[in-house]
């Protein structure tokens, strides 16, 4: 396995695909819990770890909470390197293992 | 009767179910905030707020109740992975072999490690063992101050600290020597002797002493006088994603520099 190789769980595959799924669309965690049916436990840990390798970019929203009114929600997006990994991994699992969202958007 | 009691019970179940999901939202924010408390610190404000909105986003209690419930998961894998200094070995084994070190009286040789480690690992023993410390800095000491120092210091209620002891002359290893064979110390001034009844440490910043007598810098006899129970103290050797999780700045933070560099200081 290369230095740089990143090993990617069932479950890190699973948010891969609905980022890849969403296109270029923000992600809040919410979202992901809801597309993908995984638990907040192991959503988040994965969230900042790919953020940390490079996968994935985020930000705040833009307004802030008193427009909100409720709390700024954070969106996470693939950055281009993710894109590639997402792609790489998931092209070779092929038919009858694609992963498919388990809740759809 | 009977139908009066179910009815009853039919009212209590709906009360207690409006009572449980009035409460389960602050039940949830409560829950998210306790586990986002216990996050580390760097990322404790934005866990907060993102778990929050995305408590709120969720539809329904159970979800809510669930999401909620699991951040526990979460907060063991995110404190898990930003841990900060991984230890080499077990600290508890640590205290327990240093605890049956203090109960003995044989001496140490410390080597290996920074100064300021060494300090702490004697100063753990001589907690232990309920003695004083008293410091002897041999690269200061001159051939003929060594006994004479020596003889001030030793005392049944104490243990005295020789510095840098691969520092010592040869005539004052020769001087070294003979007070640890006789097991006692002569005050050259007065010709008076007493009882060496102190505990000796010694430590070198060498990792390697030995090297030392086998260049024959170093006696070989004190050196095995000195060396009944020896105890190497790694030294903490770590690159920019050890250094990043103390400071708690993301390994990318700290740069490029610093990513390449090997950091051979000590953790403190």
């Amino acid at each position: 396995m290369g230095r740089d190789s990143i090993r990617l769980s069932y479950q890190a595959l699973q948010l891969l695909s609905a980022f890849l799924d969403a296109r270029s669309a923000e992600l809040t965690g919410a979202d992901l819990i809801r597309r993908t049916a995984l638990m907040s436990g192991t959503v988040y840990p994965i969230l900042l770890r790919f953020e940390e390798l490079g996968l994935l970019r985020s930000r705040w929203e833009d307004q802030e909470p008193q427009h909100l009114k409720r709390p700024r929600r954070r969106l996470y997006t693939l950055t281009a390197k993710g894109a590639s990994v997402a792609r790489k991994a998931l092209a070779r699992l092929s038919p009858p293992w694609v992963l498919k969202p388990a809740l759809g958007s | 009767m009977g139908t009066a009691a179910a009815i009853g019970i039919a009212i209590l179940t709906s009360l207690v179910a409006a009572e449980f999901y009035a409460w389960v939202p602050h039940v949830c924010r409560r829950l998210v905030r306790f586990h986002a408390a216990r996050t580390p610190q760097s990322l404790r404000e934005q866990l907060t707020e993102q778990w929050t909105a995305d408590l709120d986003a969720l539809p329904g209690n159970i979800a809510k109740l669930l999401f909620a419930a699991d951040l526990y998961r979460a907060r063991l894998q995110i404190t898990r992975s930003t841990e900060t200094v991984k230890w080499k070995f077990p600290l508890p084994r640590v205290f327990r072999t240093l605890h049956l070190i203090s109960l003995s009286e044989a001496k140490i040789l410390v080597s290996g490690g920074s100064s300021y480690a060494q300090q702490v690992l004697v100063s753990v023993v001589a907690c232990l063992s309920h003695k004083a410390l008293r410091s002897l800095d041999c690269a200061s000491l001159s051939d003929v101050t060594l006994t004479g120092a020596l003889y001030g210091m030793v005392d049944a209620g104490c243990i005295v600290v020789l510095h840098d002891v691969q520092l010592l002359s040869s005539r004052s290893q020769a001087s070294l020597l003979r007070v640890l064979e006789d097991g006692e110390v002569e005050d050259l001034a007065t010709g008076r002797r007493k009882e060496l009844s102190s505990r000796i440490v010694a430590t070198s910043n060498l990792k390697d002493l030995q090297g030392r007598v086998k260049s024959g810098t170093f006696r070989e006899d004190l050196y095995y006088r000195l060396n009944v129970i020896p105890i190497e103290i790694p030294m903490f050797i770590s690159t920019s994603a050890r250094l990043a999780s103390m400071s708690g700045l993301s390994p990318s933070a700290v740069g490029g520099y610093l990513a390449e560099t090997l950091w051979k200081g000590s953790a403190h």
